[in-house]
C-alpha cells in the first residue's frame, strides 16, 4: 500500500480527514468521488499503518497535501455499547495537525484547510476557536457535500468534471460498486485503493459519455420541450 | 462568497485508471477488474429517467 512519504509533494492530493463509521459511509463515498471527479487525488489516514511511527507519517501525510478537508459531523457521543460512549476526538485532532502546519509554514499559501459540517452553526458552539472562519455545511447529504466541494474548488482550473449532474452519476456509480464489490468495511487501506480506482474508471465513463445524449439530457430535453409547450398554450 | 482554496499552482494532469490503481498499491489486474465493473454497472440517470421511463412502460400497457 501506499505510504505518506515526507519528500513526496503533488499538487493535486487533498486529505481527507472524515469520521470512520457507517452512517458516514455515502458522504465518504461522495467526498472521495468529488474530489477525483475534480482531477484531484484524495489521501488518507486510512492509507497510514498502525505502527509506532503513525503519528509522524499522518502529520507527513497532512504536509504533503496541499489540500485538506476536515468533516466534524460527528461531535455526539459514540452510540456503541460495547465500548465507551466517548465523541470522537481523531477528526478534531487531525485538524489542529493541519492547522499547526499551515500556520507553521513560511509559505504565503495560508489556510489550505477548509472545515466541513452537517449542521449549520454548531461549529460556532463545538468548536468556538474557529468562530470567524467560514464552514462547508452538508446537511448529510452526499448531493450538498458534492456541492460544497465544487465551492470549495471553485478556482480551479479546468477540472475534468465540474458539473454536479455529471459528479452524481459518478457518484451512483460507484455507490453500486460500493454495493456490489466492495467488503462491509470500507474505512482500510485495501478499499480505499479499490474506490479510488473506481472513481477515476466512473470519471472515465462519465467524460467518455459526455458527448453523447445520454438518459438524463433526454429527460432535460423533455422538460423543455413540456415547459415550451406551456407556454405556447 | 465562502473563501474557496486558493490555487497556487495548476494540479498536474488526473492519473488514468491504472495509474491511479498502481499509485495506490494496486494490481493492473485489479485495476482492468474494477474498470469492467464499472462499466457495467453505470447508473447516468437518475430518479427523474426512471420515473419517465415508468411513465412511458405504464402507457403502453
Amino acid at each position: 500500500m501506499r505510504v505518506a512519504r515526507p519528500t513526496r509533494k503533488t499538487a493535486g492530493d487533498v486529505f481527507i480527514n472524515v469520521p470512520f463509521d457507517t452512517k458516514y459511509e455515502r458522504l465518504y463515498l461522495a467526498l472521495v468521488t468529488g474530489v477525483v471527479g475534480l482531477g484531484l487525488t484524495p489521501r488518507c489516514v486510512v492509507e497510514v499503518p498502525h505502527d509506532r511511527h503513525r503519528l509522524e507519517r499522518i502529520l507527513a501525510l497532512i504536509g504533503s497535501c496541499p489540500f485538506s478537508i476536515h468533516d466534524l459531523s460527528r461531535v455526539q457521543l459514540a452510540t456503541t455499547k460495547k465500548g465507551f460512549r466517548v465523541p470522537r476526538f481523531n477528526m478534531p485532532f487531525e485538524l489542529g495537525l493541519a492547522v499547526a502546519i499551515d500556520l507553521g509554514s513560511r509559505s504565503k499559501r495560508r489556510r489550505r484547510w477548509r472545515v466541513f459540517e452537517q449542521e449549520p452553526y454548531r461549529l460556532t458552539h463545538s468548536l468556538t476557536d474557529l468562530n470567524g472562519y467560514d464552514q462547508y455545511t452538508h446537511h448529510g447529504r452526499p448531493e450538498r457535500l458534492i456541492q460544497e466541494l465544487r465551492n470549495v474548488f471553485v478556482n480551479l482550473p479546468a477540472p475534468p468534471i465540474n458539473e454536479q449532474w455529471r459528479l452524481r452519476a459518478m457518484f451512483r456509480t460507484v455507490m453500486k460498486f460500493r454495493q456490489k464489490k466492495l467488503p462491509r468495511d470500507i474505512f482500510a487501506a485495501k478499499p480505499f485503493a479499490e474506490l479510488v480506482t473506481a472513481a477515476t474508471a466512473a470519471r472515465d465513463e462519465v467524460l467518455a459519455r459526455r458527448k453523447g445524449p445520454g438518459p438524463t439530457g433526454q429527460t432535460r430535453r423533455r422538460a423543455s420541450s413540456r415547459l415550451r409547450r406551456g407556454r405556447a398554450r | 462568497m465562502k473563501e474557496p482554496f486558493p490555487i497556487v499552482s495548476t494540479p498536474p494532469r488526473p492519473l488514468s485508471v491504472i495509474e491511479t490503481a498502481r499509485a495506490y498499491g494496486l494490481s493492473a489486474h485489479d485495476a482492468e477488474r474494477i474498470r469492467h465493473s464499472i462499466a457495467v454497472n453505470y447508473q447516468d440517470g437518475g430518479r427523474a429517467t426512471s420515473r419517465v421511463k415508468k411513465k412511458a412502460a405504464a402507457r403502453k400497457k
